[in-house]
This record gives C-alpha cells, structure tokens and sequence, in this order.
C-alpha cells in the first residue's frame, strides 16, 4: 500500500505541485509562529522556584506629614522599628496568615523591572564579566521561608540565611549563580566581585538557595541576594508578603482582608493600600508587559495559516478525488475495502504534508542560521539564562520542527478525511460508472 | 456449483420511479464452466454480472458462490471475497492511467491479505501470459485497445480467482482485437479450468462458450 501511496503521488506530482508549494510556505510560517508561541509557553511552564500560589503581596504606606492620619510621635526611627514590628504581628494574628516578611518596591519577586549589575570572582585571570539580577531582602523577618524559596544542599538552610546576620558585603546566591561561578565546588565562603557604576566591590557567598525565576515570563536567571539595612525605616512605599496556611485561599483572603481587616492594620503611620494575590500580580506584570496579546496574536495568526491549510487541503483533495471515483471503484473491484481507499488517500495527503514539512524544514533552517531562533522573552538577559533546550541551537530546531510537523500532519489529515470519507462510500458499481 | 442465484430481483427506485431490472432470477453455473449473457440493451445483463460480482447487491434472493451465500456478508468481508475469488474484466477496461501497466496488475495483490510472495513477479507472469510481459512499464494510455483489455485480463488473473467475470470484453475492439481476447479467455478456461461467466452482444463469440443464457427486460428467456 505504502508504495502505491508513493507511486500514486510521484505520478500525479503535477497536480499536487501547488498544494506542494502550498504546504511548504506554511510549514515556514508556522515555524516562525510556533516557535515564539512554543519558547513563550516552554518559559512560562518552567516552575516559578517560590510558592506564588499561597502568597499574598500587600503594599504598605505611610502617612506623610500633612495627613490627618499622621502622628508626629511615631516618626522617629525608634516608633519606626517598632511600628514595623508590630506590623509583623498584626498580620501574624489574623486566621489563615502562616508567616510574614518585608520587601522594598520594586525588588519583590516578579516586579516590573529588574536591577542587574556585572560580577567576576574576583579570580585575576577571570576576566569575563556576568551580567545578574540583583535583589535584596531584610533579615530577620523569614524571608526565604516566606516565600517558598528552596534549601540547597551543602548550604546554611533556608530558615538560617533569613535568621543570620549580615556584613554589608555579604550575600546569598542562587544554585544556578552557584554553578555559573564555581562549576566544580561549593560556592559558600567563596568571593567575587560587583562592578557597579564604576566602583568595585568585593563580596562573600555565605549562602546558596534554590532557583526561582524573577519574571514569571522569562526562564530563571541568575541572581544574588544582597541584605538591605534599614538604618532609617523607608517613608517610601514598600511591600509585605504574607505567605499563607495549607489550603487558604489568596482570592478569599486578600477580599476577606480588604473588607474586614483594613482599618485595624495600621501601626504608627503605617497602613495596608492594596492586597493583591501573588499570582494576580504576576499576571498584572505579564499584562504591563503585553505577554498575553502578543500570545493571543501569535495564536490567531497560527490559527488563521492552520485554517487555511485545513481549506486549502480540503478544497485540493475533493477536486483531486471527485476525478479519482473511477479509479476508486477499480481499487474496490479488486478487493479494496472502505478503510483501504481512506488509508490510500489521507496516506497520500500524510506523504505529502511530510515531504513538504521536510522542505519546509530545509528552508527554514537556513532563515534561523542567518536570523536565529525564538528566546521567548529572555532577550534581555541573555547572560547566564538558565539552560532549556530552548537555548541549544539543535534540540531547538528539532524539538519545532517536531511540533510543526505534527500541527501540519494533522491539518492535512482533517482536510484529506472528508473527501476520501465521501469517495470511499461511494459504491464501487456507481464510481465505475463515474467518468 | 460454483455461482449458485436463487430468486434474485433488482429494483432500482427513485423518489418517483421504480425500475425492475431484473425478475425473479434463477442461475446455476458449473465450474469451469464458460457462460456467456446475451440480450438487448438495458435487459439487465451487466446488473446481473455486478450482482454475481458482489459489486451491487440484489433488492431480493440469494447469491451463493463457491459453497458460500454471500449475499448478507458485509462490506469487509465482501470485499474480501472479490479479492479472492473474483476477476474483472470492463469494456471500458478500468485501467489506472496513472500507472503502469506492471502497478495495474499488481492492485488486486495489494488488498490481498496475508499476501507474502513477490507481487511484481506475479504481475510479470500474468503479463506474460496474455503476451505483454514487453510493455509492463508503460502507461495504460501508451496502449492498443487490445493491448489495454489483455492488461485487463492479466489483472483479472494474478490474484487465481477461481471465477472471471467478463462485461462485454470486446465491446470496444475490432474483430482482429476480439478474436485474440476470445482466444486468451478461452485458453484460461481450457487450461486453467477457471469459471467464466461473460455479458456479450455478440452472437459468434456466445456460441463459442459452453452455454448461453439469453436475458429479456430482467428476465431469464432461456438456459
């Protein structure tokens, strides 16, 4: 059967050539869609590295001087320090709230932007510089444990690193800045370097943690935690995180607070302004960031060539076979069965799809060694992505080509099933008399 | 017997016509039996060849072939049937001009279950007997009619059917042609003792096999 497929198709090559042509720019364009599509979604799917669904982000204000609200009294660092603990407290007391930290605007995780600096390791003959997400956290208030941020082997735990305490130039790495740095061994006592506006800095890991992604749209990247020092308590916006218990949910818990529990949390001239559920703010930033539209549009135009192709193989495959009835009466005189015409024709059309998608493969790989391949949203951190098959140029291609190959296989089979399931029903006395 | 038709009728309906094509036929042949069909056009001869040939099924009675009542098999298994048993040969020939005449041959081995022997060299043997081994890769369209019919035959025999049924085989040949095509039909029943049932308006070549059933307005007139 197999060679007659091939027979039938090498010798109708003149009537397929369009359908050829056809099938092969659409491979090339649904490797270009697929591939930022398939990057985007494979980055996404990479786990965060932190618990987002149990946490709540909470923005935290202070009165400034002419509000009502304010009280003189409690601006003084002392009232600060205590304010905040009591805080802490509050938000500790309410059901359902398992622990609590602190984070300033704009390094929480997944905020709208991220710091990054140059590091070496501080080696002379290390020259090469890496380019690495910078963060920072307050001890002593469980940050790790708070945000669901994994212990690493061969490292003080996770409960330690938020406990202790820190010199200015001290900080925690994560596994993947670990390896960056130190392939062979272990990172913790080990020093590097912080190239930062000119001045440099030499710093000391006294800590590794797990790897989490800062972005929930980009693959994990590598990144340090520096400690932030309160000398004076922040009169600028921050953030609590308040992580929850086993089974609470964000949603009920963040409208539970906000109706009920707004107005006792206010300590000093400290209060709560908004309470988002973590992974509503994650999917706030990819918004700000425009990751659902460009999905969406790259879903539609994927949608749009696959439909066509669905039509175009459909419309080429009736005519194709409405001239073929005879010759399918011929194949059941002789024994063919229904199923035997179907397998004929949609083998013809799997043949077709599979020489074409090779062509189209061809084609293609030549457009990505000239203008290479999706790196999802990552583009702006190209130093030290973590590695997914998303960054090896081979398993890259195959892995698309695979995908596209199976998108356009399976197009030509629903456009070649309806015109061999109506030619296959035809009886074979009536197709011999079809001429 | 090998073609065994109890009571078989035909109707063909449409939303406002009925047409009977034929009536209340009762036929027996023998195997190795070479029978031909005559009678006026439209008398029901090529409805009753298609029957016999499980290409349509009868509105009423019963087809037995080769012991077997095969007239309630389903699709599958008739399909099946026709592979095995039977052999076409069309006055239009049928031939897959998109093939050649080799791959033409070859088709009823393709749906041949179980087949494990070398197809081609089937088809070469068939192609051979009916003297075409020569032109087994050209196409249909490069043909005579008579070369064409004779591709035809060598189709209808590589599979060993133990029935061949002929609709009009020289309906489209000149006599040279036709002689030669009565000559190798002739050969496969003598020689090969296979069972030949043929549909003909030809009155010479009908009397050239063993009996002739003459059919009128979907009835049989004679035996």
């Amino acid at each position: 059967m197999f060679k007659l497929i091939l027979k039938n198709l090498w010798n109708r090559r003149g009537r397929y050539a369009w359908l050829f042509i056809e099938l092969v720019i659409v491979t090339c364009l649904s490797w270009f869609i697929v591939d930022r599509v398939t990057v985007s979604l494979a980055d996404s799917n990479i786990p965060l590295g932190y618990d987002a669904d149990r946490l709540v982000l909470m923005a935290v204000g202070s009165f400034p001087e002419d509000n009502p609200n304010f009280k003189a009294a409690a601006n003084d660092s002392a009232s600060q320090a205590a304010d905040f603990r009591r805080l802490a407290d509050k938000l500790r007391a309410i059901p359902g709230v398992e622990r609590v930290t602190f984070v300033n605007d704009g390094q929480e995780l997944n905020a709208n932007g991220i710091s990054l600096s140059d590091y070496t390791t501080g080696n002379p003959a290390d020259t090469l510089l890496h380019n690495i997400s910078n963060l920072s956290f307050w001890p002593g208030y469980e940050y790790f444990e708070t945000m669901g941020i994994k212990s690493v082997p061969g490292s003080p735990t996770v409960e330690e690193l938020s406990a202790r305490s820190y010199t200015r130039n001290e900080l925690v790495i994560t596994e993947d800045c670990a390896r960056l740095f130190w392939p062979d061994g272990d990172a913790v006592g080990k020093h590097f370097v912080n190239i930062w506006d000119g001045d440099t800095t030499y710093l000391e890991v006294v800590g590794v943690v797990g790897n989490f992604r800062n972005q929930s749209f980009v693959r994990s990247n590598c990144a340090v935690y520096r400690v932030w020092r309160p000398l004076t308590f922040p009169k600028w916006d921050f953030y609590t995180v308040v992580r929850l218990e086993d089974g609470v949910s964000p949603e009920n818990f963040a409208t539970d607070f906000t109706m009920n529990h707004t107005k006792d949390i206010v300590t000093g001239n400290y209060y709560i302004k908004t309470v988002w559920p973590y992974e509503s703010r994650i999917a706030e930033v990819e918004s700000q960031f425009g990751i659902p539209t460009e999905r969406n549009l790259y879903f539609i135009l994927a949608s749009f060539f696959l439909i066509n192709l669905v039509l175009g193989i459909v419309g080429s495959f009736y005519l194709q076979t409405r001239r073929r009835v005879e010759e399918m009466g011929v194949h059941r005189s002789f024994g063919a069965r229904r199923q035997h015409i179907m397998l004929m024709l949609m083998g013809e059309g799997a043949v077709l799809a599979t020489v074409s998608a090779i062509v189209g493969f061809v084609i293609y790989s030549q457009i990505t060694l000239r203008f290479g391949m999706s790196i999802g949203h990552s583009n702006n951190q190209m130093y030290n992505i973590i590695d997914t098959w998303v960054s090896h140029p081979v398993e890259h291609f195959f892995v698309i080509s695979a995908i596209v190959y199976a998108l356009i296989l399976v197009c030509t089979l629903i456009g070649t099933y309806l015109p061999a399931r109506e030619v296959s029903r035809v009886d074979p006395v009536d197709a011999l008399r079809d001429e | 017997m090998i073609i065994n038709l109890t009571d078989i009728s035909k109707v063909y309906r449409t939303d406002t016509l009925e047409t009977q094509a034929l009536e209340n036929v009762n036929l027996s042949v023998a195997k190795g039996e070479f029978v031909s069909i005559m009678g006026p056009s439209g008398c029901g001869k090529s409805t009753l060849l298609n029957i016999i040939g499980l290409l349509d099924r009868p509105t009423t009675g019963t087809v037995e072939l080769d012991g077997q009542v095969v007239s309630g098999l389903k699709d599958k298994a008739l399909a099946a049937f026709r592979n095995d048993k039977l052999g076409f040969i069309f006055q239009s020939f049928h031939l897959i001009n998109t093939l050649s005449v080799l791959d033409n041959v070859t088709v009823p081995l393709v749906y041949r279950k179980g087949f494990k022997g070398d197809k081609t060299e089937l088809a070469r043997k068939a192609l051979e007997r009916v003297g075409l081994s020569h032109r087994m890769n050209h196409r249909p369209t490069q043909l005579s009619g008579g070369q064409m019919q004779r591709v035809a035959i060598a189709r209808a025999i590589v599979g060993n059917p133990a029935i061949i049924l002929a609709d009009e085989p020289c309906g489209n040949l000149d006599s040279r042609m036709s002689s030669e095509i009565m000559g190798i039909l002739h050969q496969l029943n003598k020689e090969d003792g296979r069972t030949i049932v043929m549909v003909t308006h030809n009155e010479a070549q009908a009397r050239e096999t063993d009996r002739t059933i003459h059919f009128f307005d979907g009835k049989q007139v004679s035996l």
